[in-house]
This record gives C-alpha cells, structure tokens and sequence, in this order.
C-alpha cells in the first residue's frame, strides 16, 4: 500500500466523519457537533489539497489519472463550500458539499490510476480553463442545488401552512437560499460556457458528440443553464421557479456526469 | 443544627387571581422594611412575586419555619394566616430545589419556556442581595437556578418558537426573509394584535414601516409610535410595491387587497417576496393571493394554528427539560447534604490540632531547651500528620454521605461517636485529666522503683 493510497483513504475518513457530524448535528441541531463537523470537513479538504498537488507534481498536466478528476470535483465543492461559508455566512451548504465531495472522492479511488495521456498541446490551457471552469460551474449548480431542495421544502411548507421539521429552526430563510441560486446562475452560467466553449475549441468536437452521449448532455445542459440565465437575470424570475429549475439543471449534470464515468472518461477515450 | 431549605408560596395553578393580588408581596415598601427578621432561626431568604405566582424561600434551623414564614407573609399584607393557608404549597429541601429549578426554567410558569420569570427571579435574587437577605447556601442555589434555566433554554426548544400571535407574525417573516434590517412594513388599519405584530417587527430591526388608516389623524399617531411614516390609505396599492410585509387589520367589509392587484405589484417588485398578515374578520386580503408564487398569506386563524403546534412541540421539549432539572437538583442536593457535614468536620480537625497542641506543649516541656526553629519544625510535623490522619476518615464520610441516600443523619452521628465528637470541654478536659494523672502517678512509680 504506497503512502499516496494511505491519504486518500485519510481524506475518505475525514470527509465521511465530516458529512455525518454535520447530519447529524443538523438533525439534532446540535451546534457544537456541526462545529466539530466543519473541522473535520477543513481537514479533509487540506489533506485533499495536499494529496491533490502530490499528485499533480509527480503526473504532470498531461498524464494525470481518471480518478484525478472527480477527486479535484470533489476539492472544487468544497472550495466553494469555504467560499459559501467564509463569504455569505451560509453553512448550511455544507450539507450539500460535504457529501458529494465524499460520493466523488469514493468514486475516484474507484477509478483506474493509470495515468489518462493528453497531448502536449492540449494540457495547460485547456486544463485551466475546461476543467477548472467546468468544475466550478457544477460546484455552484451544486450548492444552487441543496438550497432549491431546502427551498422548495420549506416554500411549500409556508404556503400550505404547515410545520416544519425541527432541524429547519437553524436553517436560513428563503431569501438566503434564493440568494445562493442567484449567485450560482450568474457567476456558474459564463463559467460552464467558457468550459465548454474551451473544450469545443481544442478538442474535435463533431467526432466526439457523436461517440460519447455525455457531449450531447452537456449541450443540454448548457441550453437549459442558458435559459435558466435569462430567467434569472432578464425576466427577474425568483424563488420556487429557479429552486426547481436549478435542481433539474444539476440532476441532468449528474447524469452527463455518470454516463461520462460509466462509458470511460471522454478525454482519454478521445485520445488513446 | 443542621439547616434546612424550605419554599412557601401560591401561584397561577392553586390560587385565583384575587387570592395572588392580596398576598402579593411586590410593595417596594414591604420588601424594602424587610418582613422577615434574619434571627437564630431563619438564617437567609429570598421573596419572588410576580403576577402569577408569590413564593418565599428561606433557609432556617428550625423545623416549624414554614408557619412562620406564612405568619410574616400574611401579617406584611395585613390577613389572617388562616386566608393564606388554604392556597399555599410547601416544599422542603429537595423538593424545594426542584421547584425553584422548574420555575427558573419556566417549567411552571402559565405560559410554557415564556422567558419572563428568568428576569424577575434574578430581579428578586438582585433586590434580597442588596437587603443582604441571601447568604453562601441561597447565593449558589439561585445561581445554580439561572444556570439550570440557561441549560434548559440551551440543550432544548422549550422557548425555540413563538406562541403568541403576534411574535408567531415575525418568526414567520424570519423564515422567508434573510436580513430584517433591510425589511419595508405597512401596517393597515388598526387594532391590539395588528399593533403588537407591529411591535415586534420593529423590534425585530425592520428598515421601516409605514402606516395607512382610513383616519389619517390615526395613521399619523401610530406612524409617531413606531418611528414610521404615515401614507393615505388611497395611495395603499402604490405602496405595496414598495414594502415586504404587510399588516392588515382593517374593518372593511370586503377585501382591499385583491389577486389582481398583487400581480401587477410583484411585476413592479421583479418578484421579491412579501409576507401578508391578516388579522382582520373578515379577512382584508382575498386568500387567492397566497396562490401567486412569492407571495406567503397567513390570517388569523392560520396564526393560532401555529400557535397550537408551537405550544404542543413545547409540551413535548418540557419533558426533556424535566429530567435536566431533575438531574442537577440531584447535583445541588449532593452539595447540600455535605453543607451538613461541615460542622462535623470542622469539630474533628478542631480536636486533633487540640490534642496534637497538647501533645506538642507536653513533649516540649520534657525535651527542655531545643535549638532555634525546632519548636516550629515540630509544630508542622505535627499538623501535617494530623492533616493526613483525618483525610481518609473525611473522605469516607463524603462518599458514603454522596452515594447513599438519606445516609447522612446516620453516618454523621456514627462519625461524631467514633470520634468522640459531642464530649463537653469540661468532661473532655477531666477525662484528660484522669488520663494525665494515670501517666503521671506511673511515671513516679517508675522513677521510685
């Protein structure tokens, strides 16, 4: 077992107990446990960062493994969830962080190490901007996500009067989910547009729309995200309609997402 | 004498308002002149009255303190004891600790977790401190009571949700809008719920709030109330656009506020949300509103339901907080049990360093002249053995009197007898005597032989 495998599986640890802590603590509302949970979920993501760089230094841009990429999926979540909660004050976004980070990081340890070859030409630039761009867009659909599910509950709860759920006293207002979708739509749509357009640019697109489903998807997506920009921005739209429209948006990035994996990764199958 | 803690008092659930208004002890100048004087037997006390309950707590010697207690009571207010007697309850010891613990934590109170009674038993606390009524046993129980009344509101939601109407208003806006701060309100029309919603909005920190009344003299005066502003009840739907809650409260026959209207309000909003309150009967605002996404309608009836719920979830918390009170008034009554121990303790370490002190004096004469600091090396030598002789029977006597119950009396009396503890001075002294004279008449003897 080399010393890299021992981090990771450290990196596992400490994000199962993070995401669990924070279950727990916000189904129990017990603070100083989701406190406990934040920590551990911070130590985790430096583990991760260290593991991350590790492995960028000795791999190199161009021969990177599979499992590389959902492992820095995972970093982006988390990245954002700091970002979240450093910034908006809204830490209950690490619901949603913290277990996806998990679900991506058991996914990557799951995917072959040996390392995915990328031709020289196509490695800095396009690692930037398509992959850095693109994860970042679906860490904020993510987070656009677990609040339009917190909203969607908590607007149909208001509207037909009923109680909430215990664990919903610490939760934020409807407007602080709103907020976190707005934020999503506006700064994840010119980013998800920007890594695909990269990837477009630099890659043979026509070939690759054809042979791999998870190219189509993501014009999908990108259509949808499109029009979930102009809803947001030009038609001043709000609330349950966005909550909704964020959640499907991210449900059919999933999905891209698992066909993607499930047929191998598109990059290598490309590039053989 | 041992000292034991006792509560008298009536409250909401066994005396009726007019009962609770005569025995009412919250005359600044009864509890200023004092109504209990602090003699040999009662050595400290504290008086809580508030609306709903009047309770006095007292330390004492005696074991009929409790008619005296209600003797005083009854006299500061100008009755016959004999009118008090029939609502009172009494707690002793630990059921005393028990019920000041659930009262602190608003256990007891008519409202369940309303946070009132926290205040003005620490107003109580306050104002027998500055009489210097409370001593070293009240000080600590009235602070282990905010404690437990802190720990309780802490580890449960006994106070997590509003049950009033009014306050129910605004933890309800809480949930739909992020910053209150930056909150625009209107109320329309008037009346006590509308007006206390109103309250506690601006209480909450709204931006600001405005004010419409077909009166607009009326408007005016509210707007003065609240800092806000008042607008002509005309102009209402052109201001909608422009406030997040509206409170409505208005005697008009039909509704003022209308689906239609709120269509083109939320198109001039861009959809922000709004929160309507109607407390009208009939209703002000038409219900279809409440359909239009953005929009959250609650009327009155809709309130008291969340009332309801609230009230029951803090019904089910009480249970939870119960056993907290439950288990530090096992932790106090630890503590007040080994209060009893003191006297003990103090006379066992009294009589070793005695006959340590004798021994010393004794051994001292028959060594004659010793070198500089001898006598003071002996002296500590001496103390610190009586010291480590005495720790192991003292511990003994915590632990037992901590773990068994209702041991204490016991192994106080088999302590005080092992050791001797009760003898007089003088029986003591001619015991010792006697003792001296033996040693004394043996150790001619011995010289002659």
């Amino acid at each position: 077992m080399d010393f890299e495998y021992i981090l990771a599986i450290g990196v596992i640890i400490l994000y199962s107990l993070g995401t669990f802590g924070m279950l727990l603590g916000t189904l129990a509302l017990h603070r100083p446990l989701k406190a406990l949970a934040d920590r551990i979920t911070l130590a985790g993501f430096s583990l991760h960062t260290v593991v991350a760089v590790a492995m960028l230094a000795s791999n190199g841009f161009t021969a990177l493994p599979m499992g590389y990429y959902p492992q820095l999926m995972a970093w982006s979540l988390i990245f954002l969830y700091i970002c979240a909660w450093g910034w908006l004050r809204l830490p209950f976004l690490g619901l949603t962080a913290a277990p996806l980070a998990l679900l991506l990081y058991i996914l990557s340890m799951r995917l072959s190490y040996t390392p995915a070859l990328l031709p020289e030409h196509l490695s800095g630039l396009f690692f930037t901007l398509h992959i850095w761009s693109l994860y970042l867009s679906l860490g904020l659909l993510a987070m656009a996500f677990g609040a339009g599910v917190l909203f969607v509950y908590m607007e149909s709860r208001l509207k037909k009067k009923l109680p909430m759920a215990e664990f919903t006293r610490d939760l934020p207002s409807l407007a602080a989910c709103d907020k976190v979708n707005h934020i999503a739509v506006t700064a994840g749509f010119p980013l998800y547009t920007l890594g695909l357009m990269s990837g477009f640019i630099w890659a043979p697109m026509a070939k690759t729309i054809v042979e791999n489903p998870k190219v189509l998807l993501s014009l999908v997506v990108w259509l949808l995200y499109a029009l979930f920009f102009y809803q947001r921005t030009a038609l001043r739209y709000r609330g349950k309609k966005t909550a909704v429209m964020a959640i499907v948006i991210f449900g059919i990035s999933v999905l891209s997402f698992g066909i993607d994996y499930a047929i191998s990764h598109h990059s290598t199958q490309m590039f053989p | 004498m041992k000292k034991e803690l006792y509560l008298v008092g009536l409250s909401h659930k066994n005396a009726p308002v007019e009962v609770r208004e005569r025995f009412a002890l919250s005359d600044p100048d009864v509890l200023e002149r004092g109504i209990l004087p602090l003699d040999g037997d009662i050595r400290e006390y504290l008086v809580l009255s508030t609306c709903n309950r009047v309770e006095m707590l007292a330390v004492a010697h005696r074991a009929d303190c409790t008619d005296m207690l209600l003797e005083y009571w009854a006299r500061a207010r100008g009755e016959h004891i004999s009118s008090l007697q029939p609502y009172v309850y009494i707690y002793t010891n630990e059921d005393a600790v028990r019920h000041l613990f659930t009262v602190a934590s608003s256990l007891d109170s008519m409202v369940l977790g309303e946070p009132q009674i926290l205040g003005q038993l620490k107003d109580a606390y306050r104002a027998a401190a500055q009489r210097r009524t409370t001593k070293a046993i009240l000080n600590k129980l009235l602070h282990k009571a905010f404690s437990v009344a802190k720990r309780v509101r802490t580890e449960t939601a006994i106070a997590a949700s509003a049950v009033s109407v009014s306050y129910a208003a605004v933890e309800l806006a809480r949930k739909i809008f992020d910053d209150m701060g930056q909150i625009q309100a209107m109320l329309i029309g008037a009346g006590e719920m509308a007006e206390l919603a109103a309250t506690h909005l601006v209480n909450a920190g709204i931006a600001s709030i405005r004010v419409a009344n077909r009166t607009h003299e009326r408007a005016v005066q509210l707007a003065d109330r609240y800092g806000g502003r008042a607008v002509f009840f005309d102009d209402l739907t052109q201001h909608l656009s422009q406030v997040d809650i509206v409170i409505s409260s208005t005697g008009a026959r039909e509704p003022i506020i209308r689906v239609n209207d709120m269509r083109e309000v939320l198109r001039k909003r861009k959809n922000k949300p709004m929160f309507f309150i109607d407390i009208a009967v009939p209703r002000d605002i038409d219900p279809e509103v409440n359909s239009l996404d953005n929009i959250y309608l609650y009327d009155i009836d809709d309130l008291k339901e969340v009332v309801e719920e609230n009230l029951a979830g803090r019904r089910e918390e009480a249970v939870r907080a119960q056993r907290i009170v439950a288990e530090e008034t096992g932790m106090f009554c630890l503590w007040l049990k080994s209060l009893n121990l003191q006297p003990t303790i103090v006379d066992m370490i009294r009589k070793s360093e005695t006959i340590a002190q004798l021994e010393l004096e004794r051994s001292l004469k028959r060594l004659g002249p010793l070198p500089e600091g001898s006598r003071e090396i002996l002296a500590a030598m001496l103390s610190s053995v009586v010291k480590k002789l005495n720790h192991e029977p003292i511990m003994f006597l915590k632990r037992h009197i901590a773990e068994e119950a209702d041991a204490d009396d016991y192994f106080i009396t088999l302590f005080r007898r092992i050791f001797n503890l009760d003898v007089e001075a003088g029986q003591e002294t001619s015991h010792h005597k006697r003792r001296c004279y033996a040693r004394q008449t043996s150790s001619s003897r011995s010289e002659l032989s």
